[in-house]
């Protein structure tokens, strides 16, 4: 057996979809369970009054690489196989920033708010909304845009290619980099907010 | 030391089990298992450009001949190797050349009838991270020419007559090393002729000497 199931036969395009759903369940009920369904607690990290976004994230991103290597060291995962998007350096870049200006106007990310809209909360619900008319409207403006959109194409460009290191060393300057990170999460949280009261 | 450990928080623990298997990652080396290489693009062309890649018969022959380390590669199926193959070459299947983990710094000269396949071996070994690996210029038609029957013409200047006695000795090492030598003519692709007439062609290249 060996992964990605998908890209080696396991299961077919439909059967891709309903995995597809039971993730994407799982990662909506998992935002939820860490406290992404409310704006205030998302927004709060902006503040550096609870930066759980960035130890939720950064988990996320250490356990996927670490799983990813092992994985793949062990030859249960054809790491090559993997899908990585491509990297489009500038349109990037640009699209961070609109997608990081929407963050601290809205107080939610894309994943973020369908949860929220999925709890009931009337803002979560304005922002999907938002999104979903960006989204059209994205697609409407797509043939003008598209030569910006598809500028500075870099092809499957990923840290080792950025950093020339070896893949293992990639990983452990990552991880020290989280752990470095979670630290100084935590002090900043204590410096910003000593009473350590969460925003509900 | 366990007092010590037990009393980390859970949180504490799981950044402990990430520092660890994050160092192990450093040690661990690649995770590819050759399913992947990453190539220089431009190391490739710069061999090829500067013709690095491949040698001559006579450089062949005469590495064979001084019993230089150097592992020859045949990539012809296993009939065209029985029939005849160079001195000390193995046969073998390009995937079982790429399977093979020897060193990556030994000799090794590739070799196939024409070149075109040795060259594609050439390419994914240079892939594989294969720092001395050659094909031989003109492959096996090559060798048998310039080799196993040299000729020159008449007319030929002074340095093509050097380097036609140095090949004449070159070939009559190499019959007597392979002294049950069976060529078959229509490899040698010196002159179209039918194979009825293969011995006296095998007489013809000391003409003109």
């Amino acid at each position: 057996m060996n992964a990605p199931f998908y890209k080696f036969g396991l299961f077919g395009e439909d059967a891709s979809l309903l995995v597809a759903l039971f993730i994407g369940i799982g990662f909506g009920f998992f935002l939820e369970r860490a406290g992404f369904g409310s704006a205030r607690k998302l927004a709060a990290q902006f503040y550096f009054t609870d930066l759980r976004v960035f130890k939720v994230m950064f988990v996320a991103i250490v356990t996927a690489m670490l799983g990813a290597f092992w994985l793949s060291w062990l030859g249960l995962l054809d790491y090559t196989q993997v899908t990585v998007p491509s990297t489009y350096l500038v349109p990037q870049i640009f699209g961070g920033l609109v997608f990081g200006v929407g963050f601290v106007m809205g107080g939610y990310c894309p994943g973020t708010c369908c949860v929220a809209a999925a709890t009931g909360r009337l803002d979560g619900v304005v922002h999907l909304f938002g999104m979903i008319s960006g989204i059209l409207i994205f697609g409407e403006l797509y043939s003008f845009i598209e030569g910006f959109y598809t500028s500075t194409p870099m092809g499957r460009f990923t840290l080792p290619d950025l950093l020339q290191l070896p893949f293992g060393l990639t990983v452990f300057l990552v991880v020290l980099l989280a752990l470095a990170g979670f630290a100084a999460a935590e002090r900043l949280e204590k410096k910003f907010n000593p009473s350590g009261e969460i925003p509900s | 030391m366990n007092t010590k450990f037990s009393s980390f928080s859970l949180n504490q623990r799981l950044a402990l089990l990430a520092g660890l298997l994050g160092f192990l990652a450093l040690v661990a080396g690649s995770p590819f298992r050759n399913q992947s290489v990453t190539i220089d693009l431009k190391e490739l062309a710069r061999a090829i450009e500067s013709e690095n890649d491949h040698i001559s018969a006579d450089q062949l022959a005469e590495w064979i001949m001084l019993k230089s380390p150097v592992r020859v590669i045949d990539l012809r199926d296993s009939i065209s190797f029985l029939t005849y193959h160079i001195p000390t070459a193995e046969c073998m299947t390009m995937e079982k050349l790429l399977e093979e983990n020897t060193s990556k710094d030994g000799k090794l000269v590739l070799y196939s009838e024409g070149g075109i396949h040795a060259a594609q071996a050439w390419m994914l070994l240079k892939a594989k991270g294969h720092t001395n690996v050659y094909t031989l210029k003109g492959g096996l038609t090559s060798w048998k020419e310039d080799i196993l029957f040299p000729a020159v013409s008449g007319a030929a200047s002074p340095e093509e007559r050097v380097l036609f006695a140095r090949r004449k000795a070159l070939s009559e090492y190499f019959r007597i090393v392979t002294p049950s030598l069976q060529v078959d003519s229509s490899a040698v692709h010196r002159k179209p002729k039918p194979p009825v007439k293969v011995k006296a062609e095998r007489e013809r290249p000391w003409e003109g000497c």
